[in-house]
């Protein structure tokens, strides 16, 4: 089956910068992907290249199976997009930004499905733009990504300026798409939503793709904490001199150490002791990303 | 309809093709209904040959047609070719700047059919404003004494209606190259009142005649068309030929470019010339001073 997003070598430069260098990505359907990376990393250049707002200056990218730029057209039949910096037109509701945008994709909406929508958001559709606050706008955005029912949702940040039972709304919503075949694939910063509601991540630094991995694999990768009590037979310090590992505390009590890839020196290291109780502590999404934007960096 | 893009940007240009509306109707009313007091004492020697040449091009203001080309359509077609200009300097550059076009083209609509459904509503916004002047006669005629039978004078607004298109084609063209309304507003100017001084000085100083060929204000003859002489076919045909050209050239560099991405609060060339190089990466977490960041 084709795959709902793939980019291959897709580089795009402006002048002497390099946005984003070779990015390769695939994207299945039926999952929510999380695009995640700093300011400038080139989220928002790969979202613009999918939706061929912007041209690459090598490589390609696809939307089951629809060239970006070939068959943009085609390729933009399956997307619902939203924005990062979402704009709307002041002077139209809710429902007329749906009528345009329905018009443009030569359909009809399906205006039970905008009602449902708009109920689980709690949007007003008849007020118009203008008078809305920034988190109700974000709600139009959101409702004209999904109101198609698109095979694939390209969303920039989409929580972004929600009060935390809309974002609750929209990840429970993204969710259910998903699980209905819709791949998803959203940038955020937000890293518990990533951790709630991803199953795959990509990490991008630069322009450049440092991961591609689950959650999990992600966090299991990072340097983990592990403390251990002792009872009774201790093993000794310099067995703990182990590639991968660092000790940051070791007394007859026990020790704490982390540890960075494979467990299993440190488990065999242990064994030469009695070992009362063990922690070993998977760090949250966001200091593993934050871990990997420093080396990145360095 | 009402969701149709085309009434969508005829309504987003509602203020100002209302406003040149309803003054277009005030003038010619106003110039119609003044006319019949006037008839008599008009003689050419009020105004020098000179300045009866630079505005409107008006061979003798002591005829009725001289006096409406003198006193309103010289204006009235300037006026509803800054209708087209506003309005077309906002059909693309203006949605950019203000960050929703991205709405329109994340759809799957191709860029030349939203550029093309945009010159539609414009065309229909001259339309209107050249509607408001014909009204204005429209009212007038069954009390006054127009000097001027019904006929060339819709004739002459239809001439109106073309040549306003033409430098509303011009101002969509500025549109769909440059990033900023601002920028494409001032290209669709320049080149108006280039064209207006061009006529005015050819018809004024012989050595530049050759000047009223180059300016579509010299391509129709609006004395010739209210006497009812002539339906200024040339004027027709130049000024749709190059519409056509313009919004061609409009949706090929159109389809061409890169958008720029979020909003922009101000135009200007330097910014321009940035926005040039570092397009698709203007929002609030990519801006180009993130990526000047990190040059690599």
């Amino acid at each position: 089956m084709l795959p709902a997003i793939r980019t291959d070598g897709l580089t795009k430069r402006y002048g002497r910068v390099l946005a984003l260098d070779g990015l390769a990505l695939e994207v299945e359907r039926g999952e929510v992907f999380g695009f995640l990376g700093p300011n400038g990393a080139g989220k928002t250049t790969t979202i613009r290249l999918l939706l061929d707002l912007i041209r690459p200056t090598a490589g390609r990218a696809s939307i089951l199976g629809h060239d970006c730029q070939r068959e943009s057209l085609a390729a933009r039949a399956q997307v619902g997009y939203l924005p990062g910096d979402l704009r709307l037109y002041d002077g139209l509701t809710a429902r007329q930004h749906v009528a345009l945008a329905a018009r443009l994709r030569g359909a009809r909406p399906d205006w039970r499905w905008v009602g449902e929508l708009a109920e689980r958001l709690g949007l007003d559709l008849d007020r118009k733009a203008g008078a809305l606050s920034r988190g109700n706008k974000q709600k139009v955005g959101i409702l004209l990504a999904l109101f198609a029912r698109p095979p694939v949702l390209i969303l920039d940040e989409p929580t972004s300026g929600l009060d935390p039972l809309v974002q609750h709304a929209v990840h429970e919503l993204l969710v259910e798409e998903a699980r209905r075949g819709t791949a998803v694939f959203f940038s955020s910063h937000v890293m518990s939503e990533v951790e709630r509601v991803c199953s795959r991540v990509a990490v991008l630094h630069r322009g450049r793709l440092m991961r591609i991995d689950t959650v999990e694999g992600l966090r299991a990768r990072a340097i983990r904490r592990v403390r251990v009590r002792f009872d009774g037979a201790v093993p000794p310090r310099a067995a703990f001199d182990l590639p991968g590992v660092t000790v940051r505390h070791f007394d007859a009590a026990g020790a704490e150490f982390e540890v960075r890839g494979d467990f299993d020196p440190l488990v065999k290291a242990l064994a030469q002791g009695h070992v009362a109780d063990l922690v070993a502590e998977l760090p949250p999404l966001e200091d593993v990303v934050v871990q990997m934007y420093e080396e990145g960096s360095a | 309809m009402r969701s149709a893009l085309w009434w969508k940007t005829f309504r987003d240009a509602k203020a100002s093709v209302g406003g040149v509306a309803f003054a277009l109707f005030a003038i010619a009313a106003l110039v119609a209904g003044l006319y019949p007091m006037y008839r008599d004492q008009l003689t050419d020697e009020l105004f020098p040959e000179e300045l009866r040449r630079f505005f409107g091009d008006v061979a003798s203001i002591a005829t009725p047609e001289g006096y409406y080309v003198s006193q309103h359509f010289a204006y009235a077609s300037m006026l509803a070719a800054i209708v087209g200009l506003i309005a077309g300097s906002a059909a693309v550059a203006g949605e950019e700047a203000a960050g929703t076009l991205d709405l329109l083209l994340a759809q799957p609509v191709r860029r030349s059919r939203l550029l093309l459904e945009k010159a539609a509503g414009i065309g229909v916004g001259i339309a209107a404003a050249a509607l408001g002047s014909l009204l204005g006669f429209l009212v007038l005629a069954p009390w006054v004494d127009v000097g001027l039978h019904l006929g060339p004078i819709a004739a002459a607004h239809l001439h109106m209606v073309h040549q306003a298109a033409l430098f509303s084609a011009v101002a969509i063209s500025g549109s769909a190259w440059l990033p900023t309304r601002a920028q494409a507003g001032l290209a669709g100017a320049a080149v108006m009142v280039a064209a207006w001084v061009a006529v005015g000085l050819g018809a004024t100083i012989e050595a530049l005649s050759a000047l009223r060929d180059v300016s579509p204000f010299g391509w129709v003859d609006y004395e010739a068309v209210l006497r009812g002489d002539s339906w200024e076919w040339r004027g027709v045909v130049l000024d749709v030929v190059l519409t056509a050209a313009l919004l061609a050239l409009a949706c090929w560099g159109f389809e061409r470019r890169d958008i720029v991405a979020g909003p922009r609060e101000t135009g200007g060339w330097r910014r321009y010339l940035v926005a040039g190089r570092i397009r698709g990466n203007e929002t609030s977490s990519e801006s180009p001073a993130a990526i000047r960041e990190h040059p690599r």
